[in-house]
């Protein structure tokens, strides 16, 4: 098998009639689509269309039948044909009976393939965490879960805990689908911030027990910036250095404070006193960097250079 | 013409009869509706093996006065100057289509030296046909050049660039002063073949820092193509619709308001066509679909040039499948065979571009670039036989020489990293519309060098390797008007004065970022022997997305294994392993990639390459997740083959090939960039070749 190819091949020498599965993926999800696929050869190179090749899983029972369709003169083929993988996770080993060559008697062959069936992975993404929140303060962030094999939540159970283990919140993943996404199922879920100024490391966990398809436990860690009231309003006048006009959606981000200027080039951050290094930068804008202290309302007005398309002159000269 | 070296059935006059007398060549080749040339051949014809040295007479299956390998900005200049002194002339090229690189370029063409150009912008001109209603846009004395001052620019030793690169002083001295005395009637040669050249804007890289020296080509928007009045339809040009170009414009021409006045439009389009067009009119014979091959010597290293040999390399629709064909047709000789000889009677001009497609020869100069994932400029359009130094590799079998290796490192430019993502052929802006399109799937989106702090960017493994925003920088080059980085900024350049490169001075100048060369490093995943460093991708959320209003789709972007979206980190680094034709490896650090970045962000302080000093940093958290393929791109090429002042392939005993030329980025010894260099060549070497005595 080549390096890399998922798909495992069994064949047992039967030295009358070969009989090969073909399984893919050897690592499949529980309860997720195995794909399958049976070859057989008779040493006497009989055609065997219109018989059938069957799988029995592990305690005998059939799984499912295919009929060989092609013969290119050695080989006998089914097509490939889907089976559900068992929900239970662990390695398996099921049995591919091929049919007998009738014509030197050769009796049907049995060949034992294995497969490993595990549990769904999972991911949890964490967004719109506000980047600054106040002391206190209530907040809301989103959360959403993605299955290895786009499972529609259960519904799905998250946790949010703290630095120290503490529980914040728990919050459910239903059905509601993240918009562009695939299979991002996702819930918005209202915490409440730390008392104390300061960068807190949280995780959102989802909780793999109890669901009637196994899924794996998955953490995703996110920040959560906790600041005092800010005392200052930093106005922001952004426009084009050429043309004069005022630059809508330009970021304006002292950090951790960021905002977006409006229609009239105006973003209004409020910070707290002291040095500060603020960015102005885009739509399509270089950044502009202004390092300055602030200790009262302050209005600066920053002009922006449009990032023009290189023409050859720029590459060229 | 081409003249085939087999009969027509029925025809019993042996070939020699039909032989040497141009005149009979036209007749026949209009009597078989074959156009000027007229060549036909045996479709029996058994194929021809590539010979190393010397074929047999019996087996050249063409003959003609002059072979030109390549149809480019050398090559069709050679093949109409070898037809107006008379020559029958074949040109040979690997693409389905004329014209090269040349096609899709700005047409930025830089002479000088007095040329007609600067003269008409000097005394305040129009063009001949009225064309242009503009004033000119350079003073008189900017344009006020003659061939000694070109000749002092473009041998320059002091001037050195912000790479801290000499782009003057290692050039071949003979070579350049043969093509400062050429730029004034090659620049005449080409106006009198429908090319119309804009008002000067400045110069071209390469081009000496004294004077303005460049034009671009124009053509007119009109009701329709035609080439002889000078204008275009909309649709042709490109310009009728924004996502839209066509099959005569592989890339959409441009505004050329300023330069000319209204309605005017131009590119490499306006100059390639234009050529073309006058080419065919003239007679020059095409066979595309051939890549050239070798040349034949009547010993490997001894002896008169004999012809060359060539393979067919079709190129087929990617979508059709259909065999490709030139927008025109009249001069095309319809060839299949697998392998054709082609006798040149007095001479063979190599004009079949450089080496930046190969990575093979490339690596001779960054072993780095041997990685296969980033192709030359105009891929798309060029195929994969473009740039592929052919010309180098069958002039070093028969012995020539090498110049200026060590000049493909000079400009910036030559290679750099592309602004454009989510394409394979990221140098060209071409759209929907010219039968290439599909070689490229997409013509990507270009986020400008402001667009580069929107995003992580990473290597084959998911690790960051530079500061993002510092990335597409490039260093200004010397020009000249104007302050555009001269030596001695905002002051008048002084050739040759050794305050140009002053230490201190170039200490001051020197502004080139390394983050191409941090791109094409080492990584965890390079593996012996060539330690492929890997693609590269720009990694960014929907929230990017919404900042930036990025069209991320077709046919911005496209299921082309260039431009992937998941709905998590860990998904995206599995589609792009599966889908990318280059990423050999996992991005096994994606995810951690990704979640440090965040964690940069949350500290405001990026401790791996400091972005906190350029650029504001944004979290990289909301679904979906995107990736676009960030490209290298290796542009032209400079080192190459040794000529002399009438484009003669020297030998490394510093003899020279006999019927040998070359021209265009073939050849090396001259540092300057594209158009300009390769008509001269063209010019010259037409010129000089049918001089050689006929065989």
């Amino acid at each position: 098998m080549p390096e890399g190819d998922d798909t495992t091949s069994h064949e047992v020498d039967t030295s009358t009639s070969g009989c090969t599965p073909e399984v893919s993926p050897s690592k499949v999800d529980s309860g997720a689509n195995l794909t399958l696929k049976g070859k057989t050869t008779c040493s006497s190179l009989e055609d065997l269309r219109g018989e059938g090749i069957r799988v029995l899983d592990q305690k005998g029972a059939l799984v499912e039948s295919s009929e060989i369709i092609d013969f290119d003169g050695e080989t006998n083929e089914t097509s490939e044909f889907v089976v559900k993988a068992p929900v239970l996770p662990g390695a398996y080993t099921w049995v591919m009976v091929c049919p007998g060559c009738s014509g030197r008697g050769v009796a049907e062959s049995r060949v034992p393939f294995s497969f490993e069936v595990k549990p769904h992975d999972t991911s949890v993404v964490v967004w719109s965490v506000p980047p600054t929140i106040e002391c206190g303060e209530k907040f809301s962030v989103k959360i959403g879960v993605k299955c290895s094999s786009e499972c529609r939540p259960a519904p799905w159970i998250v946790e949010i805990r703290d630095e120290d283990g503490g529980e914040q919140g728990t919050s459910t993943v239903a059905g509601e689908r993240w918009p562009g996404t695939s299979a991002l199922y996702y819930t918005e879920t209202e915490l409440s911030a730390p008392d104390k100024e300061g960068l807190y490391l949280w995780e959102a966990k989802l909780i793999g027990d109890g669901l009637a398809v196994p899924h794996t436990e998955c953490i995703s860690s996110f920040s959560v910036r906790v600041v005092p009231i800010p005392e200052c309003v930093l106005t922001i006048e952004a426009i084009d250095i050429i043309s004069r006009n005022p630059v809508e959606g330009a970021r304006v981000v002292v950090h951790p404070y960021e905002g977006l200027t409006d229609e009239t080039g105006i973003a209004e951050l409020r910070i707290p006193k002291g040095g500060y290094q603020l960015f102005v930068s885009g739509k399509e804008h270089f950044p502009v960097r202004i390092d300055g202290d602030i200790k009262e309302d302050i209005r600066i007005s920053v002009e922006l250079r449009l990032d023009l398309e290189l023409s050859d002159a720029d590459v060229w000269l | 013409m081409a003249m085939k070296k087999e009969h027509p059935v029925g025809d019993s006059k042996p070939e020699k009869e039909k032989g040497l007398n141009r005149r009979d060549f036209v007749k026949s080749g209009v009597a078989a509706g074959l156009g000027a040339g007229g060549a036909l051949l045996e479709p029996s014809k058994a194929q021809a093996q590539v010979p190393p040295a010397g074929v047999a007479s019996a087996d050249w299956h063409y003959e003609v006065d002059v072979v030109i390998a390549g149809g480019g900005c050398a090559g069709l200049t050679a093949a109409i100057r070898a037809r107006d002194l008379g020559a029958s002339v074949l040109v040979v090229d690997q693409n389905f289509d004329v014209g090269g690189r040349m096609l899709h370029s700005g047409a930025w063409v830089s002479f000088g030296g007095g040329d007609p150009v600067q003269l008409r912008d000097m005394k305040g001109e129009s063009d001949s046909e009225g064309f242009i209603t503009v004033d000119p846009l350079e003073n008189p004395e900017e344009l006020d050049d003659n061939i000694e001052l070109l000749f002092t620019d473009i041998t320059d030793w002091s001037v050195v660039d912000p790479k801290g690169q000499n782009p003057y002083r290692y050039n071949e001295r003979e070579l350049v002063r043969a093509w400062a005395e050429n730029c004034p009637a090659t620049r005449q040669f080409m106006m009198d073949n429908y090319v119309r050249f804009t008002r000067v804007t400045g110069t071209h890289g390469g081009g000496g820092l004294s004077r303005a020296r460049a034009a671009r080509c124009f053509l007119m928007l009109g009701d329709k193509t035609d080439i002889k009045a000078g204008t275009i339809t909309a649709e042709d040009a490109g310009v009728a619709d924004f996502e839209r170009t066509s099959p005569f414009a592989p890339v959409q021409m441009n505004d050329a308001s300023r330069s000319v006045g209204p309605n005017a439009v131009m590119n490499g389009v306006a100059l390639s066509r234009s050529l073309e067009f006058s080419a065919r009119e003239k007679g020059v014979e095409f066979m595309l679909h051939r890549s050239f091959d070798a040349i034949v010597r009547e010993e490997p290293f001894v002896g008169r040039t004999q012809g060359i040999t060539a393979h067919y390399s079709p190129r087929h629709h990617p979508e059709t499948g259909e065999l490709l064909q030139s927008f025109w047709q009249n001069g095309n000789i319809d060839e299949r065979r697998e392998t054709v000889n082609i006798r040149a009677r007095q001479a063979v001009i190599l004009a079949s571009g450089g080496h930046a497609g190969n990575p093979e020869v490339r690596s001779m100069f960054y072993p780095a670039l041997r990685e296969p994932a980033f192709p030359t400029s105009g891929n798309a359009l060029q195929g994969s036989q473009g740039q592929d130094a052919s010309a180098l590799i069958a002039g070093m079998r028969v012995g020539a020489n090498l110049a200026g290796m060590q000049q493909n490192l000079s400009y910036s430019t030559t290679f750099h990293i592309s602004t454009r993502l989510g394409t394979r052929d990221a140098y060209t802006s071409m759209m929907p519309g010219h039968p290439t399109f599909g070689f490229r799937g997409s013509a990507g989106v270009n986020v400008g060098s402001a667009g580069f702090e929107e995003f992580i960017a990473v290597n084959q493994v998911g690790k960051r390797f530079f500061s993002e925003v510092r990335l597409p920088a490039r260093p200004g080059l010397n020009a000249y008007p104007g302050d555009r980085g001269a030596p001695g900024r905002g002051l008048e350049h002084k050739p040759l004065d050794w305050r140009n490169c002053r230490k201190e001075w170039v200490r001051e100048m020197y502004n080139y970022d390394h983050g191409l060369d941090a791109a094409l490093a080492m990584n965890e995943g390079s593996e012996a022997p060539d330690y492929y460093s890997g693609p590269l991708w720009a990694i960014f959320d929907q929230d990017a997305v919404e900042r930036t209003g990025w069209e991320l789709h077709y046919p911005y972007v496209s299921d082309n294994g260039y431009f992937f979206q998941a709905d998590t980190i860990e998904e995206l680094a599995s589609k792009i392993v599966a889908g990318h034709e280059f990423q050999r490896v996992p991005l096994s650090y994606l995810a951690e990639t990704v979640a440090n970045w965040n964690s940069y962000v949350d500290a405001g302080v990026d401790p791996e390459f400091e972005r906190e000093a350029d650029a504001p940093m944004s979290r990289i958290a909301t679904p979906p997740f995107y990736a676009l393929s960030i490209m290298v791109i290796w542009h032209d090429s400079y080192g190459g083959l040794r000529v002399n002042g009438r484009q003669q392939v020297v030998d490394t005993q510093g003899e020279v090939i006999p019927g040998l030329y070359a021209g265009g980025e073939a050849v090396g010894g001259f540092n300057k960039h594209g158009l300009g260099k390769g008509h001269v060549h063209g010019y010259i070497a037409g010129t000089h070749a049918v001089e050689e005595p006929s065989i």
